[in-house]
């Protein structure tokens, strides 16, 4: 049962940078591991991780190089910056916050 | 090949894009992670070559928001190499007109009649040049907001055309009196390009309504045109029941078409 990226709306960002912390990547990488992270409840398209890419390497989060190319179109790579991981590790922290708030306000249990 | 399928499809995506650096960057990476998917997928043999290109092409998604960014800076457009290249075949085709214009009325000596003939024609002509890139580029980006309108206008421009020819040239001049009929048919032409708009370049049905008026427009038309010709309305006017009969065949049919959809 995939569902659509609405469920990532708000975390693609976040979602990307864990994937990037962990290594320098490109799209189709990025996608295939987040579809696949997703066990199968994510569908996520291309289009979103560029627009995600775009905002980040304007904001200073992530950079980019050109690697090896696939029968001769270059890929484009993308790494993280200093400062896109104090970004990322924020969002963590923030992240750990809320969905410890959510489970207390959505199932009621106790801390 | 796939790879060189990716191209065309990228091209074709790109066409109304102004060249840059940023976009050619993106079209590299679009066509350099549209190929590591298709290279991965190949792996898997039951799937054909078409299958593996119709997965990668899904699995781009809606990208249109980043080519519209990369269209929409005037400063882009202006640096553009393909605008200043229209300019220039506006400007030299403004020229040969003109020298068209010299050098036929200077032969002819009918200054007036050759301004009239040539300057609508040659203008005619830089519209329908003009209009065709704009429907290429439609076609290429699946938005078509304004395609039916630009079918309209030729529609329009042939009828003028062709009121021009029968009512003063050409070898069956019928005079303007009776030719003004071929206007008539510019509602029945309008519907027509707006079907053939929802039918070949939407890929949608055409709406019932579209038939229903292009074929009631065409009988109206239809009967105009046998009045004219033989000078009487009488009985001629039953050519108008055309338009509620073939109103009525097309609304069965699809009452029949969605009865037969809902019944599966």
């Amino acid at each position: 049962m995939a569902v659509n990226s609405d469920i990532l709306r708000g975390h693609t960002d976040t979602i990307i940078l864990r994937i990037l912390s962990e290594g320098d990547s490109y799209g189709y990488e990025v996608a295939k591991r987040i579809i696949e992270d997703g066990e199968g409840y994510i569908d996520i398209k291309d289009a979103t991780i560029y627009i995600a890419f775009k905002r980040m390497e304007e904001n200073g989060l992530i950079t980019t190089y050109w690697g090896e190319g696939v029968e001769g179109a270059r890929r484009k790579y993308y790494k993280i910056t200093q400062k896109g991981l104090e970004v990322y590790n924020n969002a963590v922290k923030e992240w750990k916050e809320v969905n410890r708030i959510l489970n207390k306000l959505l199932i009621g249990g106790k801390e | 090949m796939l790879f060189n399928r990716f191209r065309e499809y990228l091209d074709k995506q790109f066409k109304s894009v102004p060249d840059s650096k940023e976009a050619n960057d993106f079209r590299e990476e679009l066509l350099s992670n549209l190929m590591s998917r298709a290279m991965e997928l190949k792996e898997d043999k039951s799937l054909t070559e078409d299958q593996i290109y119709q997965k990668c092409i899904d699995s781009l998604g809606d990208y249109s928001e980043a080519l519209r960014k990369l269209s929409g800076n005037p400063i882009d457009t202006l640096r553009d190499k393909r605008l200043w290249r229209d300019v220039m075949f506006a400007l030299t085709f403004a020229l040969i007109s003109v020298i068209v214009y010299i050098a036929v009325s200077f032969v002819t000596k009918k200054w007036g009649l050759t301004a009239i003939i040539v300057f609508p024609s040659m203008a005619g002509i830089m519209y329908i040049f003009f209009t065709a890139k704009i429907l290429a580029s439609n076609t290429a980006l699946k938005r078509h907001a304004l395609t039916g309108l630009i079918l309209s206008s030729y529609a329009v421009l042939i009828t003028l055309a062709a009121f021009f020819v029968l009512a003063f040239a050409g070898s069956v001049k019928i005079g303007p009196r009776k030719a003004w009929v071929v206007f008539t048919y510019i509602p029945f032409w309008v519907s027509a390009a707006s079907a053939i708009t929802f039918a070949v370049f939407r890929k949608k049905k055409v709406p019932l309504i579209i038939i229903v008026f292009g074929a009631c427009s065409f009988f109206v038309a239809a009967f105009l045109t046998a009045s004219v010709a033989i000078g009487r309305w009488h009985p001629t006017w039953l050519i108008v029941l055309g338009a509620p009969i073939s109103a009525l065949i097309a609304g069965i049919f699809a009452v029949n078409k969605r009865m037969k959809a809902s019944g599966k």
